[in-house]
């Protein structure tokens, strides 16, 4: 058989694809290279900063920003530099933590929602929707007010929160994947279900989630700093943006700006680094589009 | 015996504008296939040809009706027994883009079958590079993802696929109609030349008569959900009895403008068959219609092998078809 | 109306980035003729048609060559005149006819409207004309597609109604492209015969574009083959299939099943279709040719005239005999 060129092996497996599209993408790149940079600081932090989150400080209190303390100090003289460096730890910790559960748990119901259809999707969707009947906000804050607000429950209700939207995804996903040429073939060749599922319409299906979830950890920091502010997440004085923000926000008007602002620009800076990512995902995972 | 069908029915509940009717997608279909033959069946859309196809294999549930598979009847069987069944018939569909995962490897697809019935990696890896070379590839392409393979090699792939767990029957849905006229010579070579080494039985689904004139043993004309004409193929071609079998072979376009010849243009349109009436459904579209066109009419032997579904024949309203008209 | 072809395209040059699609196509289509432009995927027959039209989106754009319609190039043309022209001076139909309709409109509402647009008239007489156009074109219930939505007619009937809403400001030229290809046989050869019709009753002159080579069999007057972007062979139909005088065209002919004919073995044409990006030198048919040498390799061949109106992209084009097909 007379063959035209066929393109060098190795850079063409889906994901190797995905890899060369995403490095070309200076966009993509751009909130990449920001995520990681976040969470470098956050894993390496007792080493990048200069002082504990609570080694508090009673003579140099509400100091502006200086070469000693590079983003100033708040109140109880912590260095809001380190104080936001290892406030890292919790909001991505949060993140990806929360993310993840509802990642996975959203992934299992949507597609077994979605798979067996009929009884099993109504019933589960119907679930769903009372979930998400709920203002994010307002079911995480229910949630961590009658389980106690501790970091653990804080993950956790950002999680719940956050099933419903990738089940939701999922199920639509496989509802049409399930309907395609190859999974008949799969059918026909005289796979188990399981096989069929777990090989065939999961890998395919799961892209848009991926996209969804570089978002979402963007949502889960917002949703934990906001929690976390107004007392209902993390407690003061624990490192975490949304409480720095909080403590430092009656000392805007006297104007010791620095104690919300460099939290503040964390969360944004984080944020920022997700949403981009999650744009140039979509193309990333889809071994079709050449 | 390979393959046996026995009133093979197929109806779906729809809802057309409001009203609740019943699709007639294939309304009691026998046929016969034997070992070795390759049979036709030709249909336009609505005919019910794929939806035959895919109740063989039970993709789509029969209404009722009976399939017998070497011996074994499927359709008393579960879900689960079927399963084994299906090493032995297997199917190749017509757009071979959508009928391969696009995140699997041509290896990896091809190695599944094989692994999933019982195959130790080594021995799928080995019989894998053995069926690539079976279906004109080379062992690389064991590595290629879909998107890199053309259309032609694509197919290659889903043939190889089909063959991998050894089937007796192959089920081909219009497998070259996605394909190029030059691409479509290579699979009909390649489809021709698997059933002479490997001893395959073929049950082609198409709706292009050159290619059932091409392959085919013996053809079987469907119309809205009906067989309409069952004849071996040279015979079907020099002398179409039924009226509807006639108009298709009026409608193919000549092979040469030397050849081109003034003959009737058919009137109207193929349809699906919803809530149909219980004599001929040709009947709207037939030249020779009449009353007695109303009754249900049975599938009868003509001749030696050949059946056809038409009252006018037998009652000697249709006439012998015109040389002229057919001459090939 | 100057005399000779209706419709001469000279040295087209259409690229798409750095793919050369198009790259110095010559053809002619005669007054009243129906052409068969013959292609498989990949050779540029549809780029050809859009070329023509102005319709090239990009990345392609038309960077060379002119397009003749009466005399007149249509290359240079800005958007507003090319508005003008189409549908009234060439039209074109499609292969899906019911993606080419608005779902939401009423097949007889975009009919009036186009009459209404390119000719007045009031509402009734814009109706009036419509409904004739409908009959025209072998619709048996006129009244009925005219009060119908697009999805409620099926196949036949909608590619019927495409036609008349091609044909309603009377085109010189009707580019058809694939109309046939998503049909069942028995419909196909109705709307081939309505084309064929219409040809005869109105004087028109249709570029009809396909794969297949039986449809050009049927109703075709001329064929030009295209492969890889150029055209490799053209003349007379029956002098094409009958006397193929370029290899492709002798592999395309041979690779057909046919009813007439029942080979053993069917001819296959080697290889795939070349990479527009890199272009060779030489012939593009070369690397999958039963003829070609060293010569083909690094010459590329002109499309030269045979015989009166037979022409060929080949060197060898003299060597292939009659039962070669």
């Amino acid at each position: 058989m007379l063959e035209v060129e066929l393109p060098r092996l190795g850079e063409e497996r889906p994901l190797a694809i995905g890899w060369r599209r995403l490095r070309s993408n200076p966009v993509t790149l751009a909130g990449l290279v920001i995520v990681l940079f976040v969470t470098l600081l956050a894993v390496v932090a007792p080493l990048v900063a200069p002082y504990g989150p609570l080694d508090g400080n009673a003579d140099a209190t509400l100091q502006p920003p200086s070469l000693s303390h590079l983003f100033g100090t708040d109140s109880t003289g912590f260095d809001i530099f380190s104080r936001t460096i290892y406030a890292a730890r919790v909001d991505l910790a949060i993140a990806f933590g929360a993310v993840g559960i509802a990642l996975v748990v959203g992934c299992i119901v949507g597609a077994v929602a979605g798979f067996l259809g009929r009884a099993v999707d109504e019933v589960v969707m119907r679930l769903m929707d009372m979930l998400s009947a709920f203002p994010s906000f307002i079911l995480a804050l229910g949630v961590v007010a009658a389980l106690g607000p501790s970091l653990p429950n804080l993950i956790f209700a950002i999680a719940l929160v956050n099933v419903p939207v990738y089940a939701r995804l999922l199920r639509s996903r496989v509802l049409t994947v399930k309907e395609a040429q190859y999974v008949r073939a799969a059918k026909a060749l005289g796979f188990s279900r399981v096989r069929t599922l777990l090989v065939h319409v999961l890998p395919n299906s799961w892209a848009p989630i991926f996209v969804q979830s570089t978002l979402q950890a963007g949502y889960a920091i917002l949703e934990a700093a906001g929690l976390s502010f107004i007392g209902l997440g993390i407690r003061v004085p624990r490192a975490e943006w949304g409480v720095m923000i909080n403590m430092g926000l009656q000392y805007i008007v006297s104007g010791q700006w620095w104690i919300t602002f460099f939290p503040g620009m964390a969360i944004a800076l984080s944020v920022m680094g997700f949403n981009l990512i999650g744009d140039g995902l979509q193309d990333v995972l889809d071994p079709r589009r050449r | 015996m390979i393959l046996r069908l026995e009133n093979l029915t197929k109806h779906y509940r729809v809802r057309v504008g409001g009203r609740r009717a019943l699709l007639h997608a294939v309304d009691g279909v026998s046929l016969e296939i034997r070992p070795g033959e390759t049979v036709a069946l030709v249909g336009e859309s609505g005919s019910g040809k794929s939806t035959t196809a895919l109740c063989t294999l039970r993709l789509e549930e029969p209404t009722s009706g009976r399939i017998t598979f070497e011996g074994h009847e499927l359709t008393a069987l579960s879900q689960e027994e079927l399963r084994a069944h299906r090493r032995r018939i297997q199917i190749v569909f017509q757009d071979p883009t959508e009928s391969l995962n696009p995140r699997r490897s041509v290896g990896a697809t091809i190695a599944e079958p094989l692994e999933v019935h019982g195959a130790t990696s080594s021995s799928a890896r080995r019989r894998t590079a053995e069926l690539l070379e079976l279906v004109g590839l080379q062992p690389d392409h064991a590595r290629r993802y879909p998107h890199q393979l053309s259309g032609g090699q694509r197919q290659r792939v889903c043939i190889a696929r089909a063959l991998a767990t050894d089937p007796t029957l192959l089920v081909l849905d219009e497998p070259t109609s996605a394909l190029d006229v030059s691409v479509q010579a290579q699979i009909l070579n390649l489809l021709a030349e698997l059933q002479r080494e490997i001893d395959l039985t073929y049950l082609f689904i198409t709706h292009d008569l050159a290619i059932v004139r091409h392959l085919a043993d013996r053809v079987l004309v469907m119309y809205a959900g009906q067989i309409v004409e069952s004849a071996p193929t040279a015979e079907l071609f020099d002398r179409p009895l039924h009226p509807y079998t006639r108009a298709l072979l009026d409608a193919v376009p000549v092979d040469s403008p030397a050849e081109r010849r003034t003959r009737p243009t058919p009137r109207g349109e193929p349809y699906s068959p919803l809530d149909p009436p219980p004599g001929c459904r040709f009947a709207g579209r037939c030249r020779w219609a009449a009353e007695e066109c109303e009754a249900p009419v049975g599938l009868r032997d003509a001749d030696a092998g050949h059946a056809v579904r038409c009252v006018g024949w037998f009652s000697g309203r249709v006439p012998e078809p015109q040389s002229e008209a057919v001459a090939r | 109306m100057t005399s000779g072809p209706l419709l001469q395209v000279r040295g087209l040059q259409t690229w798409f980035d750095d793919a050369k699609v198009l790259d110095g196509l010559d053809l002619d289509v005669g007054r009243g003729e129906i052409l068969g432009l013959v292609g498989e995927s990949g050779s540029g027959k549809s780029v050809t048609a859009y070329s023509i039209l102005g319709l090239v989106r990009p990345p392609g754009r038309i960077v060379g060559g002119e397009v003749l319609l009466d005399g007149r190039d249509l290359v240079p043309l800005r958007e507003r005149q090319l508005r003008e022209m189409r549908g009234s001076e060439i039209s074109m139909i499609f292969q899906d006819p019911r993606g080419f309709l608005d779902p939401v409109c009423r097949v007889g509402s975009v009919l009036r409207e186009i009459y209404r647009t390119h000719e007045g008239g009031s509402r009734r007489e814009a109706r009036e004309r419509a409904l004739e156009l409908l009959r025209a074109v072998g619709l048996p219930a006129p009244e009925r597609v005219y009060r119908a939505y697009p999805h409620e007619l099926s196949g036949g009937m909608a590619q019927r109604a495409m036609i008349a809403l091609a044909l309603a400001c009377s085109p010189k030229l009707l580019i058809a492209d694939e109309p046939t290809t998503a049909l069942d046989v028995t419909i196909q050869i109705q709307i081939i015969r309505l084309l064929a019709g219409l040809r005869e009753r109105l004087g028109l002159t249709i570029l009809l574009i396909t794969h297949n080579l039986s449809v050009v069999a049927e109703v075709c007057d001329r064929v030009a083959v295209m492969y890889a972007g150029e055209i490799v062979e053209s003349g007379p139909a029956l002098e094409i299939f009958e006397r193929p005088r370029h290899p492709y065209t002798v592999g395309l002919l041979g690779a057909r099943p046919r009813i007439g004919a029942v080979k053993d073995r069917l001819a296959d044409i080697p290889g795939r279709v070349p990479d527009l990006q890199h272009v060779p030198p030489g012939c593009r048919f070369e690397p999958r040719c039963f003829l070609a040498d060293e010569r083909c390799r690094r010459e590329k061949p002109e499309l030269r005239a045979l015989a009166e109106d037979h022409r060929s992209r080949c060197h060898y084009a003299e060597q292939l005999r009659e039962d070669a097909a």
